[in-house]
């Protein structure tokens, strides 16, 4: 519709008189956003500030940054020049940090759904109206069905001081589902084995060969590891990749053992029994420093390397040829711990091997092997002990232990135990559920179950920096500070080369910028409903700076400090070669390598690693495997424009000879269908390569968004998760089996069978 | 002097950062590249079983055909030498290549926008910026030389995380020492115009780089040469052109152009 | 009753910013609602200014319910076009998001305006505030013609504004569900556009 008069004339002659109050008496009342300033000129990348203090949050490794700051904006983020760690250099997932900060599709106010959960109709309200909300609702339930009412899942490290203070509430559920569905179980592996966690501390740049089982370092782009392993190339290792698929680590192999999944502890199994048939394992050190070897070695007999050919569908002659590699370079050698576990239920004795192979070898401690690395210890904030009503005693609510199930477990209650109590309210109901920076719906399997569990609750409240799956189903949704715009994190480590001059480093996360609309960091969020609650007097800190100043006076240090050394601290550090030239130590029960570990007898299971068989797939289906895409932190950088420009979507790997038969072609759009007649909601596209065996379907893990909040990533790519409609919960761990669901190819709607 | 930039594939994991990186030192719209990584493979090779990568930018080429096609009014410009300070006054168009530096340059003020030089490329390393001008500029990898000139290394360089990309001078130092162990270009018998980067790998992946990656083609000339004449048309800058004359030799054009493509 | 009947420009941008911000009751009330009517009126835009006049009820005392009524829809509402929504809110109120094809927050466009407001003697007055924000533009171009800058009003229109605004009052039109917002975005429509060359 046209006006009828213009801007001028109206101006002339317009009269507002009918308004109730004077106009210039309504603008007088609304506070002003813009303020008298001063002008400062543009520049190019010469005219940035250099903000120091960085450490990135786009993938776990927390490489340290800095950014380069004009007018208040954030344009780029480099490597800090000072990192002994990273260097100057970034990832491409760590150069498109400044895509996720200025993302229009970002959380930016507290919201409550205002429409059904799962379906949500936001509503922006005040900090206020949310934090009263949520400790209300917190505290209606704690009222009702006791603290045991309420679960949390997180993670990273925002959710440090939030977990912190549900434990003082009494919560005795928590749990880390992307830590327990993927290192978790590796960790508390080698825990029970070696007495300490090696994580990924092998030092590859310095070996004579490597073994990488399941590990594809390069997909999997953390930064400092990828270069160690390149670095160990060129000074000339071997390097053995043991895959289903021809991966980027595969690529750079001498040898690739093209294994045939789930039968990975068969052929380590193999490889040990042939080192030791053939005397050539590091009989000093077996002696010396491992438990239970002649167990083990009659255990493990059974195990030829002719038997291992066989169910690992490997030549015999490439097993021995491993072992030769091996036994050629120990103990000089790499055996790669590996991280993301969780396949198959039977992983927890898999991971022992991974162990023990490096033992036989004699690879710790030693130029190449595995590596206690020491690193500069830090302080933590706690909340006051408590007293809780009717000796409520959170332990007695923990659910593993009272189902006295899962001694080997990580940390935390089993994922899947939380979610099976959530629907069926046994032994108690949970009523409420927290949800801090972690996405479940897409880390762990049977999807429908977990939002059957989200359904069932009285209140779910979420707190992330991007409207991630999980976030449809909040009631009330907090916006969170990213990792440039708040202070955690205390990133520890050394020099990323074991043979370089030792060196310790410590850098906590400092903000290169301040956080816009009303997004808030966990300390501040947390305060907010511990108040409300009626905690006041028990907030161990105010703000996120005093509780990183906290943690760093343990170190004698402060942020002030750090600041002043450009965000990384630096001192000398521990060679961690020395241990093996002096004394090795494993704090295990027996004080060596457990071999043979009779914790794992006394609770029922193999004390010695043994090769189980998993159901084959169906016919008509491929066993689905799942890996990383480079430029990809899973789910949580899918709505990145930079990224998705990159890398939008994950092909589904099939192998070439399969694929003529099928009638398909590279490039061809297709989706997934599993066992169970569950079809992926969206497709992508296929690959069809030579680079994969014929009884598996490869694709990236985390793509296919399922929130359309997300503009950028919504729907691109298929869900893998979504295809884990069963999953095989390992009895030492408690963690979720991922490799356990088959599928086959679906084409312009229509399913197509993989062949025999 | 030329500088050049040599790719060591047994290096690179093709993380892709060199790409990101760039973007975000030269605001370069997301659907966009100055530079770029293809994934290749896992595919066959005479020498095995290859999964390699192609990370391409500008090759700043010794015979550069993005430079001849710029319809932009020429000027005189000097240029200087950066280690000797001799100086040289050519007569360009909005895009030149440095007479000392080996560098592909573009003038943003004087780029028309009308993408000829986009098309000439036969390895794609041009495109049409649309967030710069009104109509957008021509746009693509400069080595980064602001950065060198300020005694920085090219953005991609600096995040390569596992020090893949070797830029210098052609005759010097690593540079000259990859391109003495074999480190090679990407070029056909049909595109022969002296790239100026180099890539360098074990004989599958550079196998498969090469049947894979190379040009194998000139774009045609007689479509780039129509597009440019029809920007310079549209933008009136044909020297000497009364408007008359360009209103009548644009409808000749326009009726003769049954692809309808032209970028009036 | 408005016993000022002189119209001042800058007021009206003033109005149009708040109008713009975020449905609170702090602002969002009968006094607001009667000069956002009025003006509507004067404007020729009848229709919407009959269907804005019943909004609000004029005795606040008694109509408290009512008006948070109407302050709750305008706020989901809001949330929906200009926060976060399912499949995308579909009008984010920044400028870069409009201008540059990445789509993106604090782009170099931002920046730009950013600079112009400091060129100008005014910059955001804290850093969580989105210097190309429809209702921080609106507030500068008010500030500005309160100076007596028209020139650069209309500059800053022409260069900075107008560019975005129009496919964002597109959008907005096509997407609302609740008469207030078209409303609105057509008198910015209008007091934005006539002067322009």
């Amino acid at each position: 519709m046209a006006p009828r008069m213009s801007r001028r004339r109206f101006l002339q002659t317009a009269s507002l008189a009918a308004a109730s109050v004077p106009l210039s008496k309504v603008v007088a009342s609304a506070q002003p956003t813009l303020a008298p300033g001063t002008f400062a000129a543009p520049g190019s990348f010469k005219d940035t500030k250099t903000v120091t203090g960085g450490v990135c949050e786009m993938c776990f490794w927390r490489c340290q940054l800095v950014g380069k700051v004009r007018n208040g904006r954030l344009v780029k983020l480099e490597g800090n020049p000072k990192s002994i760690d990273n260097g100057k250099a970034l990832c491409a997932r760590g150069n498109a940090g400044i895509k996720l900060v200025y993302d229009p599709d970002r959380l930016k106010y507290p919201m409550k759904n205002v429409g059904e959960r799962g379906k949500p109709v936001w509503k922006r309200i005040s900090w206020d109206e949310a934090l009263d909300e949520c400790a209300s609702r917190l505290d209606g339930i704690v009222k009702k069905y006791g603290p045991q009412g309420l679960a949390v899942w997180y993670h990273g490290a925002s959710a440090h001081y939030p977990t912190a203070f549900f434990k003082f509430l009494g919560v005795p559920n928590m749990c880390e589902p992307a830590f327990y569905q993927c290192r978790g179980q590796t960790a508390i592996a080698m825990l029970h084995t070696l007495g300490f966690v090696p994580n990924e501390d092998v030092d590859m740049a310095n070996a004579k060969a490597m073994l990488l089982i399941g590990t594809h370092i390069g997909e999997n782009v953390h930064l400092s590891h990828v270069r160690n392993f390149i670095t160990g190339i060129e000074r000339g290792a071997r390097v053995i990749v043991v895959d289903p698929r021809f991966s980027s680590a595969a690529a750079k192999a001498h040898v690739w053992v093209k294994i045939k999944p789930a039968t990975d502890t068969a052929f380590l199994l193999a490889v040990m029994n042939h080192l030791i048939a053939s005397g050539r394992y590091n009989k000093k050190f077996v002696e010396k420093w491992c438990n239970g070897f002649e167990k083990f070695k009659t255990a493990i007999g059974g195990m030829t390397v002719a038997k291992a050919a066989k169910i690992c569908d490997v030549p015999e002659s490439q097993i021995v040829e491993v072992a030769d590699i091996l036994a050629a370079n120990a103990p000089n050698v790499a055996i790669h711990p590996g991280r993301h576990a969780t396949w198959y239920g039977n992983d927890f004795q898999r991971i022992r091997a991974h162990a023990c192979l490096a033992a036989l070898l004699g690879a710790y401690e030693v130029p190449g092997g595995i590596q206690k690395i020491e690193r500069m210890s830090t302080g933590h904030v706690h909340w006051p002990e408590r007293e809780f009503k009717d000796d409520y005693d959170p332990e007695d609510y923990a659910l593993a232990e009272m189902e006295e199930k899962y001694p080997f477990r990580p940390p935390g209650t089993p994922t899947d135990m939380i979610r099976e109590t959530m629907i069926s309210g046994k032994p108690y109901p949970i009523k409420g559920m927290i949800v801090w920076g972690a996405n479940p719906i897409k880390t762990f399997p049977c999807q429908e179950e977990t939002e059957k569990a989200l359904k069932n609750m009285d209140f779910v409240m979420v707190t992330d920096v991007s409207p991630t799956d999980i976030t449809m189903w909040a009631d009330i949704l907090l916006p969170e500070a990213c990792y440039l715009e708040r202070y955690d994190h205390i990133e520890k480590g050394t020099q990323w080369d074991c043979a370089d001059k030792p060196q310790q480093f410590i850098a906590p996360r400092m903000p290169l910028i301040e956080p816009m609309f009303e997004r808030k960091d966990s300390v501040w969020i947390i305060n907010g409903i511990a108040r409300r609650m009626g905690f006041e007097k028990d907030i161990p800190v105010k703000t996120q700076e005093e509780y990183v100043d906290h943690c760093l006076k343990e170190a004698g240090l402060s942020l002030e400090k750090i600041r002043q050394q450009d965000g990384i601290y630096i001192r000398k550090g521990v060679c961690s070669y020395c241990h093996a030239q002096k004394q090795h130590s494993f704090p295990t029960s027996s004080g060596k390598i457990e071999l043979y570990l009779d914790d794992l007898k006394d609770e029922g299971f193999s004390p010695v690693p043994v090769y189980t068989r998993v159901p084959e797939p169906p016919r008509g289906y491929a066993r689905m495997i799942y890996g990383r895409s480079p430029v990809h932190s899973f789910n949580r950088t899918q709505n990145n424009a930079w990224l998705n420009h990159e890398i939008p979507e994950n092909p589904v790997w099939i192998n070439d000879e399969l694929a003529a038969r099928m009638g398909l072609k590279d490039g061809d759009r297709v989706a997934l269908e599993n066992q169970d007649g569950k079809r992926s909601v969206s497709t992508s596209v296929l690959k069809v390569t030579p680079g994969i065996r014929k009884d598996v379907i490869f694709l990236a893990h985390g793509f296919g968004t399922f929130n359309s909040a997300m503009t950028v990533g919504y729907g691109k790519g298929i869900d893998d998760q979504s295809m884990n409609t069963r999953t095989v919960i390992e009895p030492e761990t408690g963690c979720c089996g991922m490799r356990v669901n088959f599928v086959r190819i679906v084409k312009d709607g229509r399913p197509i069978d993989i062949p025999a | 002097m030329q500088y050049a930039m040599v790719i060591d594939l047994n290096r690179c994991v093709g993380c892709h950062a060199c790409a990101v990186a760039c973007k975000a030192e030269w605001d370069v719209p997301a659907h966009n590249g100055r530079n770029w990584v293809r994934r290749l493979g896992p595919a066959e090779t005479p020498y095995g079983l290859s999964k390699t990568y192609y990370p391409g930018l500008c090759n700043h080429c010794d015979e550069p055909a993005c430079v001849e096609v710029c319809p932009a009014d020429t000027v005189m410009k000097t240029f200087a030498c950066p280690e000797t300070g001799r100086k040289k006054t050519m007569e360009v168009a909005a895009t030149y290549k440095d007479p000392f530096t080996g560098v592909v340059l573009i003038d943003k003020d004087r780029c028309i926008g009308c993408g000829a030089c986009a098309e000439a490329c036969p390895y794609g390393a041009r495109y049409v910026n649309p967030d710069i001008g009104e109509d957008g500029k021509a746009d693509k990898c400069t080595f980064c030389i602001e950065r060198v000139e300020a005694g920085l290394e090219p953005a991609c360089v600096q995040t390569c995380l596992s020090n893949a990309r070797i830029f210098g001078r052609l005759d010097q130092g690593e540079v000259a020492r990859y391109l003495k162990r074999g480190a090679s270009r990407l070029e056909s018998d049909a595109v022969r115009i002296g790239p100026n980067v180099f890539y360098f790998g074990n004989k599958k992946d550079m196998h498969l780089l090469k049947t894979t990656c190379t040009p194998k083609e000139m774009p045609e000339a007689s479509l780039i040469g129509k597009r440019a004449l029809f920007a310079r048309l549209g933008k009136g800058v044909l020297k000497g052109t009364g408007l008359a004359g360009i209103v009548g030799m644009a409808c000749g054009i326009v009726s003769s152009d049954d692809s309808g493509d032209g970028k009036a | 009753m408005n016993s000022d009947s002189g119209v001042s420009l800058g007021h009206i941008y003033r109005l149009l910013a708040i109008g713009m911000r975020y449905p609170d009751s702090a602002w969002l009330n009968e006094g607001f609602m009667s000069n956002l009517v009025a003006l509507l009126g004067e404007a020729g835009f009848g229709t919407e200014s009959a269907g804005l006049s019943s909004l609000m009820p004029p005795d606040m005392e008694s109509g408290q319910s009512l008006a948070d009524k109407v302050i709750n829809a305008l706020q989901v509402e809001f949330t929906r076009l200009f926060i976060n929504a399912p499949a995308g809110c579909p009008a984010p109120p920044f400028g870069s998001v409009y201008l540059e094809s990445c789509g993106s927050l604090q782009a170099v466009t931002t920046e730009k305006v950013r600079l112009y407001y400091r060129s100008h003697g005014f910059d955001i007055a804290d850093s969580s505030i989105i210097p190309d924000e429809i209702s921080v533009e609106l507030e500068f171009l008010g500030l500005l013609v309160s100076k007596g800058e028209f020139d650069k009003e209309g500059h800053f229109l022409k260069e900075f504004f107008r560019p975005w605004f129009v496919t964002f009052r597109d959008i907005v039109l096509k997407e609302a569900r609740h008469p207030y917002y078209p409303a609105l975005v057509r008198l910015i429509d209008f007091f934005t556009s006539q002067e322009v060359e």
